[in-house]
């Protein structure tokens, strides 16, 4: 009787822990920006355009009908505007600040076409998607109003969206998939601190072999599926534009991200006896090697 | 020879009831706000049958084969290997198709032409069938068989 007891017990403790082993996995943060030309004032656009908005929203609303919320944009940039950092730099340079900033993963730009003629109007947008580590393109699609006799541009904006809004998210989310079964991309930069003994070409570890040839097979090893991309390798630097890594942890299914690959790259390094600096920013890991 | 009688006979028969039986097509008429328009040519021996294949059809093309044309499911929902998905999720189709649940996600089904024989003498019917798209991408993505939109 007390074996039994003490049996049903085990199985009840066993898928307690099962169901406490299920992580959720941490989603991407999307934000989605207006298309602006070079020298035009990204923080003017959206205060004197209303279609733009009508644009931007209706965008935000397709996501949230599947169930995503996106980072505001209008909020990161009223806390842009308000912070010093931004008030010296370009235009450009502001948006792409922005965009690191945010902290997003990926951002989805919209750039709107008004067509105006006398057989009726129409609005084309075109909306791209970006994977902010990589450059890497996920989606793009182009939306039409169809012409009709109305000046309401915004309304015709939202026609425009609803025409390719499914689609785009359809396309994201085959991207999505297939980062769920070959991993997430990171860009890894290996570099020198200017007064470092060592360059690409120094003889480390236990085989003798040259720095470069040491950190290619341990990342042969350990990208996810054996996939990564080296964009080049100099005597100074060794770049990997594209090294996939899991979305959860193989050994505890935890959530795994490019901060816990930095780490398993600190430990290597310190393997082969080397003293390392790690910068992380979004999805781009930089190593300094000192 | 009874054992060859019989096959032969099982033979003829397969090819009675497929050769009644045309192959249903489906097209794509219009998108709507999360929901699509689909134009489905259905066979079946009375006109009922035929009317409820229709709105079947058209699910079984939304899920995996896809609508080309159009914007909310250009690509198959779930994907075109419906033998082993539906092996997969079998409680699920089970339920779908088998028990006809598919019925509660069609929005509209106008038949659109009689109840007739068509050149090759199988009996057909015309419908426009409405599909609450929404409604069927949610209850996939709350089974599991689909993932829902992100990681």
């Amino acid at each position: 009787m007390r074996k039994s007891i003490l049996s049903v017990l085990f199985c009840c403790m066993s898928a307690f822990c099962m169901w406490a082993q299920d992580v959720v996995t941490v989603q991407p943060k999307i934000m989605v920006i207006p298309y602006t030309k070079e020298g035009e004032d990204i923080r003017s656009i959206l205060e004197q355009d209303v279609n733009k908005r009508v644009t931007l929203a209706k965008i935000k609303e397709a996501f949230d009908s599947r169930g995503f919320t996106t980072v505001d944009f209008t909020a990161r940039l009223k806390a842009a505007s308000q912070s010093a950092v931004f008030k010296e730099e370009n235009q450009s340079d502001l948006k792409a600040q922005l965009i690191e900033l945010s902290g997003a993963d990926i951002y989805v730009e919209a750039e709107m076409d008004i067509l105006l003629s006398e057989t009726g109007n129409s609005v084309k947008v075109i909306v791209s998607a970006y994977d902010i580590s990589t450059g890497a393109s996920l989606a793009n699609k182009v939306g039409e109003s169809g012409k009709f006799y109305t000046e309401d541009i915004g309304k015709l904006a939202s026609k425009a969206i609803e025409s390719c809004a499914e689609e785009f998210l359809n396309t994201i989310q085959m991207k999505f998939n297939d980062i769920v079964e070959n991993g997430r991309s990171v860009m890894i930069n290996f570099g020198f601190d200017q007064n470092s003994a060592y360059s690409m070409s120094s003889e480390v570890g236990n085989q003798g072999l040259q720095l470069s040839d040491e950190i290619e097979l341990w990342m042969e090893e350990h990208a996810y599926k054996n996939n990564y991309h080296i964009q080049g390798t100099t005597d100074t630097q060794m770049i990997f534009d594209e090294v996939r890594i899991p979305l959860k942890d193989p050994k505890n299914q935890s959530n795994y991200n490019s901060n816990k690959f930095g780490l398993a790259i600190f430990k290597f390094m310190r393997s082969l006896g080397l003293q390392i600096q790690r910068d992380i920013k979004g999805t781009t890991i930089y190593i300094t090697i000192m | 020879m009874r054992l060859m009688t019989r096959n032969f006979l099982l033979l003829l028969l397969s090819f009675v009831v497929f050769g009644l039986r045309g192959q249903d097509k489906v097209s794509y008429v219009s998108d709507g706000t999360e929901n699509i328009s689909l134009r489905v040519l259905s066979y079946g021996k009375k006109s009922k049958e035929a009317m409820d294949n229709a709105e079947k059809v058209a699910i079984q093309t939304i899920l995996f084969r896809g609508i080309p044309g159009s914007n909310q499911v250009e690509y198959p929902m779930i994907g075109v290997n419906e033998k082993e998905i539906q092996e997969q999720h079998r409680v699920y189709f089970k339920e779908l198709f088998d028990k006809e649940r598919y019925h509660s996600f069609i929005i509209s089904n106008v038949p659109i032409s009689r109840f007739e024989k068509d050149a090759t003498k199988k009996k057909r019917i015309i419908v426009d069938v409405k599909v609450n798209i929404r409604a069927l991408r949610l209850d996939l993505e709350q089974n599991g068989i689909i993932r829902k939109f992100g990681f």
